[in-house]
């Protein structure tokens, strides 16, 4: 019905917008000269963000909802340290320097600068960062899927009392410990968060011990409601804290209208305000809740939005041309860490065999599902690593489309028409057995079902009868979970730091609904996971997972499809907009509007 | 009638009794699961040291455990004891192992008997805080655009029926129909498209129903607001519905005048406007007031699709996205709310068959 739905939208207003479009005069006003300027002298103005559904909270370890992290994150809460928009690199934020990583790579030492101050005027101390942490292993908090990250971070505590010197322990090596602790530890200000200080009294074992009597079956939730951490969770995890999030950020939380704004103002006295020119320079950020792309685009069309990232591909390049919207906009796309895939079920009597699979992938037309679905802004994925950076291997070549080798392919893997029915057909396990499967994939996601009707048109000239069937996210996600699926069309949003394929490619993430769901299997590949993640030379890294994307061209448990553009417009009238190459892809605290084309005021 | 009152009212009870285990089970056995949904697995590769082999599974079932879903559904659990060696009937198969008050329906009922709904899945809201904060919005929507849908369909219909079969009864009769087929979603992103300021008419607002600067303005200023905003949802709400209101008071009126009594009064030279408006008005209203008691729950359960195309923060929205990410105390708490409303509604409508209509009585005939 949506599908349908979008065609009338699109066919009635492309018939009507080449009727009567540009009765507006194109010179636009926005276009300023602003060599002489100074970012610092043009503070002022709103900047309007769209968001496409309203926050499920502002607490970044119990919001789980994406769309709250850009809310948030660096806007109200920091950490010590944060990735260069640039390099691509972590370096200190809130920490004076890099962390000092002891000889067994076990202990990581973070200094923190004095300087630093909550909103409310309060300094920022290592016991801050502590009482973070533990509000992470606290087992009652909603940070279920963050305290797995957690899991080998064992303890945090002040080096010989000193507030400003934190030294954590690890119980296991990991090369990415640093960006884990540095980077994913948002700050939170104990005295708010933790009021009557209830987790002091907690040490990092008690929280273990607490973990694990929780996880035991022969505990319930009620034995555990005189428990003061328990407490501290009740209010830790409540609808009022995540409602009213407070930081060291540049901004600070004003309001929060169900279903409609977040508002955020900015904070007079920000800590890092008189270090440089251009940061943190609007008044005020505005979240704006419109559930639909069309309705949002309008909105940024009559100037009632400024911003809308993400917008799908079809409006981008269809719904964004009039003189009137290029008069007041900008639009602009760049690349981000993700790649989209047709898994196949590594344990599926049919695709069990690599022949098969590979097959598969010499029948997936790439260059027509980048031209058609993605209106030629893709570019193909070979494997896991995101093409910009350094692990990527250049070397390789994608399987190319070509029928008459999966033909060869699959003749050679025992796939014939014995019965003359038209569908390729083999014996196997004793029983004769049909190439015939199906596509899952979500519905909603017309890329992804457009995919799997282009696979299946070409599999059909082959001999392969398959099908596409959709279903709704949560019960999709149930079956993939549960490996209960031939082949599935789905995506990875990946880091845009060094790859670590532990959790998509180890065999031991198979089982226990971990994400492995296609059950690959693979030696060689496990042992690079293995030894990978616990090298901290960059540069043998690197040859690790070079060796890892070739066994996955080889190996094709993945027929690997595209990495795809992100699409953004915004308001011409916004200056020191720098694009980068991951979400969301912009820094607001950058942003500025020089004074004489201010559009809002306080 | 008091006694017919009093039987209904009790009849209530189990009623809402059968229709809360109902959606219960429904709502619970349903495929997906809210934890893992929680858990946010698969949907970003991001810095997992994911090491266990059971890690997430461990984690979801910390989460269900949170949530008391890893209780018993009901008061008693059926197991199938089949047993090829010893095939026994159908009935002996079945094997109940009783559960106690320990299950996820009797304190899901136990709180709702203290007006807790529990708290949201998704934000920790509680779900009676969730709910007060959306009726309000869903109720003046509904209100006035069931109020305009009123005055414009019933006129609508009258004029039609007295005028049959002229030119103006068939383009009126077209004309509703034309609105009524056209589906509501479409229209809604037509009127947003051309009317909210795109490339096209800078009238109404794109969504929502507030301004950029709704804060700073006056108390009036805000009233402005707030209708500017209201006019394309409500325009959506209504158009729909002239056709199925105006057809009714057509087909009411129709029948009404060709009784012998309008005979009469036209023959006793009663004005056409007395004849029309006083006698035979009053009766062809009736089918038209017991729709309106049926409207009751409609009231307040709101519309999913113009909530979703305005952003409207109403319960119809809550209802779907509520459903879509298995936020149970939601979904049974809207179901239950509904299910009241529904048998109130009918309740009221049986009531007021007899206030109008003298010849139907629920008491027990009087010997």
């Amino acid at each position: 019905m949506k599908r349908i739905f979008i065609y009338i939208v699109f066919s009635m207003t492309i018939f009507i917008s080449t009727g009567c479009g540009g009765s507006d005069e194109s010179v636009s006003n926005w276009d300023v000269d602003t060599s002489a300027m100074h970012p610092k002298d043009n503070t002022g103005d709103w900047i309007i963000v769209h968001e496409l559904s309203d926050s499920d909270g502002l607490n970044p370890y119990t919001s789980t909802g994406a769309g709250g992290t850009y809310i948030y994150s660096q806007n109200i809460f920091e950490a010590m340290m944060i990735q260069d928009n640039q390099t691509l690199e972590y370096v200190p934020w809130i920490a004076t320097d890099q962390p000092v990583i002891s000889k067994d790579k076990l202990s990581y030492t973070f200094t923190i600068r004095k300087d630093v101050y909550f909103s409310d005027g309060t300094p920022l101390t290592g016991k801050d960062v502590i009482f973070s942490l533990k509000a992470v292993k606290n087992p009652f908090t909603d940070a279920a899927p963050l305290r797995n990250y957690y899991k080998d971070v064992s303890k945090a505590e002040l080096v010989n009392g000193d507030l400003y010197k934190i030294n954590f322990t690890c119980s296991e090596v990991y090369f990415k410990h640093d960006v884990i602790i540095g980077a994913g530890i948002s700050i939170l200000p104990r005295h708010i968060y933790d009021p009557t200080n209830i987790m002091s009294s907690y040490s990092f074992d008690d929280l273990e011990a607490l973990l694990a009597k929780f996880t035991d079956n022969n505990y319930s939730m009620e034995q555990f409601e005189s428990e003061s951490a328990y407490q501290f969770a009740q209010f830790f995890n409540s609808h009022e804290v995540s409602r009213n999030p407070v930081g060291s950020g540049p901004f600070i939380f004003k309001e929060w209208r169900t279903d409609d704004r977040v508002v955020l103002n900015r904070s007079r006295n920000y800590w890092k305000s008189s270090e440089t020119e251009s940061l943190n320079l609007v008044d005020r950020l505005i979240f704006k809740t419109v559930k639909q792309y069309d309705a949002a685009l309008t909105g940024l069309k009559a100037q009632e939005i400024d911003l809308i990232r993400n917008l799908p591909p079809e409006l981008f390049f269809n719904q964004t041309n009039s003189t009137k919207f290029n008069k007041n906009n900008d639009k602009k796309s760049f690349y981000y860490p993700n790649y989209s895939y047709i898994g196949w079920n590594n344990e599926h009597p049919i695709f069990s065999d690599k022949r098969v699979r590979r097959a598969m992938t010499h029948l997936c037309n790439r260059a027509k599902i980048v031209d058609i679905l993605y209106y030629g802004e893709a570019q193909p994925a070979i494997g896991n690593v995101y093409f910009k950076r350094p692990e990527y291997h250049h070397g390789i070549k994608p399987w190319e489309f070509n029928p008459e080798k999966a033909k060869a392919l699959l003749a050679d893997a025992g796939w014939s028409d014995t019965d003359g029915d038209g569908v390729l057909d083999k014996v196997i396990n004793g029983v004769n057995t049909p190439f015939s499967f199906e596509f899952t994939t979500n519905q909603g996601n017309e890329i992804r079902k457009k995919i799997g009707l282009i696979m299946v048109e070409e599999l059909r000239k082959v001999g392969v009868a398959a099908d596409v069937h959709t279903m709704e996210w949560s019960v999709y996600l149930d079956n993939v979970r549960d490996h209960k699926f031939d082949a599935m069309i789905l995506g990875w949003v990946i880091g845009v730091d060094s790859p670590d394929p532990y959790q998509v490619f180890h065999s031991s993430q198979a089982t226990g609904r971990g994400s492995n769901s296609v059950s690959f299997k693979h030696e060689r590949a496990d042992k690079i996971a293995e030894v990978n993640r616990k090298e901290f030379d960059a540069e043998k890294r690197k040859e690790l997972m070079l060796e890892f994307q070739e066994i996955l061209h080889e190996e094709q448990p993945y027929t690997f499809l595209v990495c795809s553009k992100s699409h953004l417009v915004h308001h011409k009238r916004f200056k020191g907009i720098d694009i980068y190459p991951f979400r969301p892809g912009y820094d607001l605290k950058e942003w500025w509007v020089p004074s004489a084309i201010q559009k809002y005021s306080k | 009638m008091l006694n017919y009152i009093i039987r209904r009212i009790l009849l209530v009870f189990p009623t809402l009794f059968v229709i809360t285990v109902i959606s219960f089970a429904i709502s619970r056995l349903a495929p997906g699961d809210p934890a893992e949904l929680k858990a946010g697995v698969g949907s970003s590769q991001g810095l997992s040291t994911g090491q266990g082999r059971d890690l997430n599974e461990k984690m979801i079932e910390l989460i269900r455990k949170q949530w008391n879903l890893d209780k018993p559904l009901f008061y008693i659990t059926t197991i199938d004891d089949f047993n090829d060696d010893h095939p026994k009937s159908f009935f002996s198969r079945l094997m109940y192992r009783w559960n106690g008050t320990n299950n996820q329906y009797h304190i899901w009922t136990a709180n709702v008997f203290k007006l807790d709904f529990g708290k949201s899945f998704r934000d920790n809201q509680p779900v009676f805080d969730k709910i007060k904060e959306r009726v309000p919005i869903t109720l003046a929507l509904s209100l006035i655009s069931t109020l305009l849908a009123y005055l414009i369909a019933i006129p609508l219909g009258i004029y039609s029926a007295v005028n049959q079969h002229t030119l103006w009864d068939r383009i009126s009769t077209v004309t509703v129909f034309i609105f009524y087929s056209l589906p509501n979603f479409w229209i809604g992103t037509m009127l947003i498209i051309f009317f909210g300021g795109g490339d096209f008419f800078d009238w109404f607002p794109y969504a929502g129903l507030y301004s950029n600067n709704y804060e700073s303005l006056s108390t009036m200023g805000k009233f402005t607001d707030l209708i500017w905003h209201m006019i394309l949802p409500i325009t959506v709400y209504t158009y729909g519905s002239f056709a199925y209101l105006s057809r009714q008071m057509r087909v009411g009126m129709l029948e009404i005048i060709r009784q012998d009594y309008i005979r009469t009064a036209r023959a006793k030279g009663l004005t056409e406007n007395v004849v029309i408006y006083k006698h035979a008005l009053r009766n062809s209203l009736i089918p038209i007031i017991t729709i309106l008691a049926y409207i009751l729950p409609a009231m307040i359960s709101g519309s999913v699709i113009i909530e979703t195309i305005f952003t409207i923060p109403g319960m119809g929205s809550l209802a779907f996205e509520a459903i879509t990410s298995r936020d149970y105390p939601v979904v049974m708490a809207v179901f239950t709310i509904s299910a009241v409303l529904t048998l109130i509604g009918i309740l009221l409508a049986d009531l007021l068959y007899s206030v109008v209509d003298p010849r139907i009585t629920f008491g027990s005939k009087e010997s």
